[in-house]
């Protein structure tokens, strides 16, 4: 044993001397969780989505009070910061700034807009969508119907009287002072019948959060969903890279040196083992703390999270050592461990929701290490505890005793017959 | 470069394309990978356009009354594949779990009534797709008012509106980029950088460490003509990857590549060429090949996922979507969506393939003046 933690302990001294591979398996998976932070996050602090400014261009062919409700609606301060609109004099200009400056969609209000709506007559708003965009031209076009229906049901409110006020506009009529009397009580007293059910509706929607965080709100935290399959590529990679040593010190024939010291070679060979497992457990922690620090999640109870990182790293070392013991050269271990964590992340369930896979993709998923280590952590991040843990804990730990011994075997077994 | 040494320039680049085809590793990363890529992100990313597709909504009913009958109406004129759950009932947890649960709490029609406030509670479930929950949350906005209105103004149906929308896509080709049409152009565009980038750069500081570009430079041919043959071969390994990405998109994806064959051809050449000068000016950049790919992947990631090859741009922050300007891909990505969603042509990706020209002119002078043969 105290030769086992010897090798170990000098092994890991060296592994830290030269930190390069370590750093760059690292990198890698923060590198992409930073850019999904910067495109999905904001930086809000809390990790939740925020929803991006929608960009629209107006164009007003009517000119009446009635669309310059439509084009001011940015006036309101809590409109302006969810919705930028730019006006443009023609549809021609509308549809060049909806190309060239990537605005999500082109509302033309015809000419006489405003006349129709006071005279009840039925009118048509044209929403011109930006083809080379997913989401935010859809989002316009609910916007838009939303503001139809309430334009339609002031049109509704109105009635006949919409004429009257058609002419107000016009400057006509101010001088009828009876007619104008009446007609403001006639408006006060409908809008007075309809204000306790739509100013503000009455029905009012809560979003309570996601059924698995009950009581917290704003629901799905997508920083705290993304981390742990970076994290979990990131040891992998790791792992992986520190594997790559024992290729190397066979190609140093400092390996095979080794049986001549008064140490067994399955001593060397669980040492060196053990000290990726320490590399990728420094490889944890180092991620676990970036993730609260930078990216803001919450792993909830530090034990629950220290026996998954433990499990984890034991995963993803025996993943490692099968790997290695399997190769013959460095460069195959290269080729085939960048494509297998690439792989594995992916139907694992790091890029993607398993939710949106097909059933049997979701079954191939529970093939791969990734998707027990992420989901173990993902059940942290959400809030969960032990019992919601335990059944990936349980696999992982399965996982990670039959592919480390199976690789130490192996790896041994190859290095009596002096192929390592 | 001089006439009579283009043989000897041509040599090299078909070496470095043998040397790339020959790795296995190279050909998963080259030619496989992309595909699984593809295939996975495009299925799963496939149009979800809730203006044209039916989201999941389960409503847990606390009571039946009208008006909770009316509101569930409201919301299955809305599109959505709407299922109910009557009262006393419970929401299936689990796997069998919705993807977003509404409840119409009990007291809903006597609350309107007499004119109190009435709370409905929306539930995403995990891992909903935001975009169906915001299709949600706008439509029961609608339907409630829709519904309050109603009741205020005596009968307010749809067919009653008197403000209509009529939407309808801008441009000539009208193909939104979402499944494949996003993931067939962006993985294009992050492929081709990741085999030039690290492939290219890695095999540069290999032929530097291992001596080989000193034993090239003794023979007959400029500087200039060493790194043409140089670029020549990243270039021939992204078109061989390019032409694969056209024929696959083309036959399996049957995706359209737009309308106008020489705009795409100009735009993805001109996009190969910036792509090949990056990589060979990484390759000058390093030392050490495994620095220079593995840096080199980094890069790649962060231009490929601000150049809009993993999601949607519109997405991003806007100061992010004008960074992304900075790279060739930002260039190339919108280059194709003109060609592929708004169905341009030559003219329009004309100032998209100069930019990318000048990023290739640029990297090649660049690593031109790095480039030392020896160690």
């Amino acid at each position: 044993m105290k030769s086992i933690l010897t090798l170990t302990a000098k092994d890991l001294r060296r592994r830290l001397a030269s930190p390069a591979g370590l750093i760059l398996s690292l990198t890698i998976p923060l590198a992409m969780g930073g850019m999904m932070l910067l495109a999905f996050g904001r930086m809000t602090g809390t990790g939740q989505r925020d929803v991006p400014q929608l960009r629209l261009v107006v164009v007003d062919q009517d000119e009446s009070p009635i669309s310059g409700i439509i084009t001011g609606a940015t006036q309101n301060p809590e409109a302006a910061e969810r919705m930028h609109i730019e006006r443009a004099a023609s549809r021609e200009e509308g549809e060049r700034l909806l190309r060239d400056q990537d605005f999500a969609a082109l509302l033309i209000i015809p000419k006489g807009f405003g006349e129709a709506l006071l005279g009840s007559q039925q009118v048509e708003l044209e929403l011109v969508k930006n083809p080379a965009q997913r989401i935010m031209p859809v989002a316009a076009q609910q916007i838009t119907e939303v503001m139809a229906l309430y334009l339609s049901g002031a049109a509704r409110l109105l009635g006949e009287d919409g004429l009257k006020i058609k002419q107000l506009f016009e400057g006509e009529g101010w001088q009828d002072t009876p007619a104008l009397t009446s007609l403001v009580t006639v408006m006060r007293d409908r809008i007075t019948s309809v204000s306790d059910l739509l100013f503000p509706p009455l029905i009012e929607v809560g979003t309570g959060g996601s059924e698995s965080d009950e009581g917290s709100p704003g629901g799905f935290n997508f920083i705290s969903w993304m981390y742990p399959g970076m994290i979990v590529m990131g040891l992998m990679f790791t792992g992986l890279d520190q594997m790559k040593d024992l290729l190397r010190e066979r190609e140093a024939g400092t390996l095979r040196r080794q049986l001549a010291a008064p140490v067994s070679a399955r001593h060397v060979l669980i040492g060196k083992v053990l000290s990726v497992a320490l590399v990728a457990a420094i490889a944890q922690i180092i991620l676990v703390v970036i993730g609260s620090l930078v990216f803001r999640v919450s792993w909830g109870d530090p034990l629950a999270l220290a026996a998954a990182s433990g499990l984890i790293v034991l995963a993803v070392t025996g993943f490692a050592a099968l790997l290695y013991s399997l190769v013959r050269t460095e460069r195959q271990g290269d080729a085939f461990g960048g494509i297998l964590t690439m792989v594995m992340a992916m139907l694992g369930g790091a890029f993607v929701p398993l939710q949106v896979m097909p059933e049997w993709l979701k079954s191939v998923s529970q093939l791969t290490v990734n998707h027990w280590c992420n989901e173990a952590l993902r059940s942290l991040t959400s809030g969960g505890g032990w019992s919601e843990m335990a059944p990936y804990l349980g696999v992982l730990a399965g996982m990670g005793v039959v592919s480390t011994a199976a690789g130490v075997l192996l790896l041994h077994r190859r290095h009596m017959r002096g192929a390592l | 470069m001089r006439l009579g040494s283009l043989p000897l320039v041509l040599s090299i680049a078909r070496q470095d394309l043998r040397l790339t085809l020959r790795d296995r590793s190279s050909i998963f990363w080259v030619f496989i990978a992309p595909f699984i890529w593809v295939f996975l992100f495009g299925t799963l990313t496939r149009p979800s356009d809730p203006t044209k597709t039916r989201i999941g909504l389960t409503v847990l009913q606390q009571e039946t009354t009208p008006m909770a009958e009316r509101l569930v109406e409201g919301l299955r004129a809305e599109n959505f594949d709407v299922k109910t759950i009557p009262p006393g009932g419970s929401v299936p947890t689990g796997d069998e779990a919705p993807a977003r649960t509404l409840t119409i709490p009990a007291g809903f029609q006597e609350s309107i009534a007499q004119r109190r406030k009435v709370q409905l509670d929306l539930r995403e479930g995990k891992n909903a797709n935001p975009e169906g929950t915001f299709a949600v949350q706008v439509a029961l906005h609608k339907a409630s008012v829709r519904l309050l209105a109603d009741e205020a103004l005596g009968g307010f149906s749809p067919g009653d509106d008197t403000v209509r929308v009529r939407a309808s896509y801008a441009g000539n080709a009208r193909i939104v980029p979402s499944g494949y049409y996003q993931t067939i152009p962006g993985n294009l565009v992050m492929f081709v950088l990741i085999a030039a980038v690290t492939y290219g750069a890695s095999q540069i500081a290999t032929e530097r460490k291992n001596g080989i570009l000193r034993r090239l430079s003794a023979a007959p041919l400029r500087k200039s003509e060493l790194i043409a043959g140089k670029l020549l071969g990243r270039v021939a390994v992204a078109l061989v990857q390019v032409g694969v990405f056209l024929l696959i998109g083309l036959t399996i994806f049957r995706i359209s590549w737009g309308t106008s064959p020489a705009g795409l051809v100009l735009l993805l050449a001109a996009y190969l060429l910036s792509a090949a000068a990056i990589g060979l000016l990484g390759g000058t950049l390093f030392a050490s090949p495994d620095a220079a790919s593995g840096v080199g992947i980094v890069v790649v990631l962060v231009m490929a996922a601000m150049g809009g090859c993993w999601w949607p741009a519109e997405v991003m922050p806007r100061w992010l979507q004008t960074a992304a300007y900075i790279f060739p891909t930002g260039w190339a990505m919108n280059g194709l969506h003109e060609l592929l969603s708004w169905g341009g042509g030559l003219r329009e990706v004309g100032l998209h393939c100069a930019v990318l020209a000048l990023f290739a002119l640029g990297a090649g002078a660049l690593a031109a003046h790095r480039l030392k043969p020896v160690a």
